[in-house]
């Protein structure tokens, strides 16, 4: 009975209201368009692979469970990542590493060491390969503390707002201002010396 | 000319760069920013980081194959809710963002918005059971129906071929 | 707490009385029905089909098959209606197939669907204008045919 619908033609809206009356080929077409980018959020938050899998799949069951909640005010995009972020937060709330936050934590509370010299960015070059550079602020994000990393996603690539994080991560708006101001330039930082390393010109 | 900034400074000109800013502390900012040539320096390297940040997210591929994951998500998702249960959740999120969480009030709340929502849904009539839709039940139709908001069109298909 | 119960108590009556949907009270609606038929056959053999307005096409994208034509019987040229309120219309798409499209007020319309004169479907639905009702279903040798019917501005 399904079979008559050009899925992959079809919006995510009208993708959406066909999952909503129950089409599983509806919804499948969403997973097939998003999964790439859903574990890409995931992985980058976790930097684990088999957790991130499994908060993607569990991301999905919630999100078909919560169709009727979804009113449009956002892309199905931003709203399923929405809910990995989430489960993501909550994991790594669960996780312990609570000796290199506390670190941390004085660090960028006081501003960092960083804060008394003189800022050094990375400079885009147009020469540098996009897979390059892409590589580089991996593995500088690998080198994050969790909470650095999470707050720097969600700003930078889920473009969420400072009180949204906030909510999310369960702390002040100012928290989340230090801790994006830190991750910055921490990431600054670490992008310059793998840039050092690897002889890449930004 | 002074070379660090206080970190007071840094933090405003970082908010008023991520447009976190009212109207009056982003003018004073500005003016700041345009005023103090390490405070110009900061915010346009600052801007320019972000920029390449954000373009260049990195990408990664769902490490398995999606028969796997359509198989594990299928599993679970095979049983649907039941409508009134969806009612049931997105009526708490209506809750959460907009009333006190009074007992009373949420519990009223709950049961009239559930009888006006049955009463009066938009797509009333969208989703019928086929008993009310198909004419003759003996003829062996089953229907099936949806709303595609993007297109404005309501789709009733009639499938003959059922049984 | 005690104005914010009795504003939702007077808010519930409110709604409970009130139908919301009455808004307009509008008498009559217009619309106008077609006859589609989906085919992967880009040039199909038939001298009664026609290719479709480009909006409908693009509407209709959501489905599997690649081209949709009207289908214009000469004897039935499709038309707009003006149908005013309990009142049924009864239009012939083809000699096969026949729509009564009758308007209940508020928006809602009753369409029963006639194939080779039998009753196949009824259906109601409010429609708003510009939204389109479609009723389709499968046809011989992988085709589709669409009843498609508009609520005109």
């Amino acid at each position: 009975m399904q079979n008559w619908v050009n899925y992959s033609e079809a919006s995510d809206e009208d993708l959406v209201a066909m999952a909503r009356e129950g089409n599983t080929n509806a919804f499948e077409e969403l997973v097939v368009r998003h999964k790439d980018k859903l574990y890409g959020r995931a992985f980058s938050m976790l930097r684990n692979e088999e957790e991130a899998i499994d908060v993607t799949q569990d991301a999905w069951i919630k999100a078909w469970k919560r169709l009727a909640q979804f009113h449009g005010d956002s892309s199905f995009s931003t709203w399923i990542t929405r809910i990995v972020i989430n489960l993501c937060v909550d994991k790594l709330r669960k996780q312990k590493r609570e000796q290199t936050e506390s670190i941390e934590k004085i660090e960028e509370e006081s501003g960092g060491v960083e804060r008394f010299m003189e800022v050094i960015w990375p400079n885009p070059s147009e020469g540098l390969e996009k897979t390059e550079l892409r590589s580089v602020i991996d593995k500088a994000l690998a080198q994050l503390s969790n909470s650095h990393r999470a707050v720097l996603i969600m700003h930078e690539f889920q473009g969420m707002q400072y009180k949204e994080i906030a909510k999310a991560m369960g702390c002040s708006i100012g928290t989340v201002m230090s801790r994006l101001f830190y991750a910055r330039r921490k990431m600054a930082s670490l992008m310059s010396k793998l840039n050092n390393e690897e002889n890449h010109e930004f | 000319m002074k070379k660090t900034m206080n970190f007071k400074d840094q933090l405003k000109i970082q908010a008023w760069i991520d447009n976190e800013l009212d109207e009056k502390e982003s003018l004073a900012v500005k003016a700041m920013v345009e005023s103090n040539s390490d405070a110009k320096k900061f915010a346009e390297s600052l801007r320019k980081f972000n920029s390449l940040l954000t373009k260049n997210e990195p990408e990664y591929k769902f490490p398995i194959s999606q028969s796997e994951l359509w198989a594990n998500i299928k599993k679970e998702i095979n049983h649907p809710q039941p409508r009134v249960l969806q009612f049931y959740y997105s009526s708490l999120h209506w809750l959460e963002s907009k009333l006190i969480p009074v007992a009373i009030a949420a519990s009223l709340v709950i049961i009239g918005g559930a009888y006006l929502a049955l009463k009066f849904t938009h797509n009333k009539s969208t989703v019928h059971l086929a008993s009310e839709e198909s004419a003759a039940l003996n003829l062996g139709i089953n229907v099936l129906s949806f709303y595609a908001p993007k297109q404005e069109m309501y789709v009733v298909w009639v499938d003959t071929n059922a049984y | 707490m005690k104005n914010l119960v009795c504003l939702l108590i007077y808010v519930l009556i409110f709604g409970l009385v009130v139908n919301p949907t009455n808004a307009s009270g509008v008498d009559s609606i217009k619309v106008k029905a077609l006859l589609v038929w989906g085919t992967d056959t880009e040039v199909p053999n038939a001298p009664n089909l026609k290719p479709l307005p480009k909006d409908l096409s693009e509407k209709l994208k959501m489905f599997k098959w690649k081209y949709y034509f009207q289908v214009c019987d000469p004897d039935y040229p499709s038309k707009e209606l003006l149908i005013t309120k309990d009142k049924a219309e009864t239009i012939t798409l083809s000699k096969k197939c026949e729509i009564q499209v009758k308007y209940i007020g508020d928006s809602t319309i009753e369409v029963k669907l006639f194939g080779e004169k039998k009753l196949v479907l009824i259906k109601k639905q409010a429609l708003q204008e510009g939204a389109h009702l479609v009723l389709a279903g499968e046809d011989k040798n992988d085709t589709a045919w669409f009843v498609i019917i508009g609520r005109l501005k």
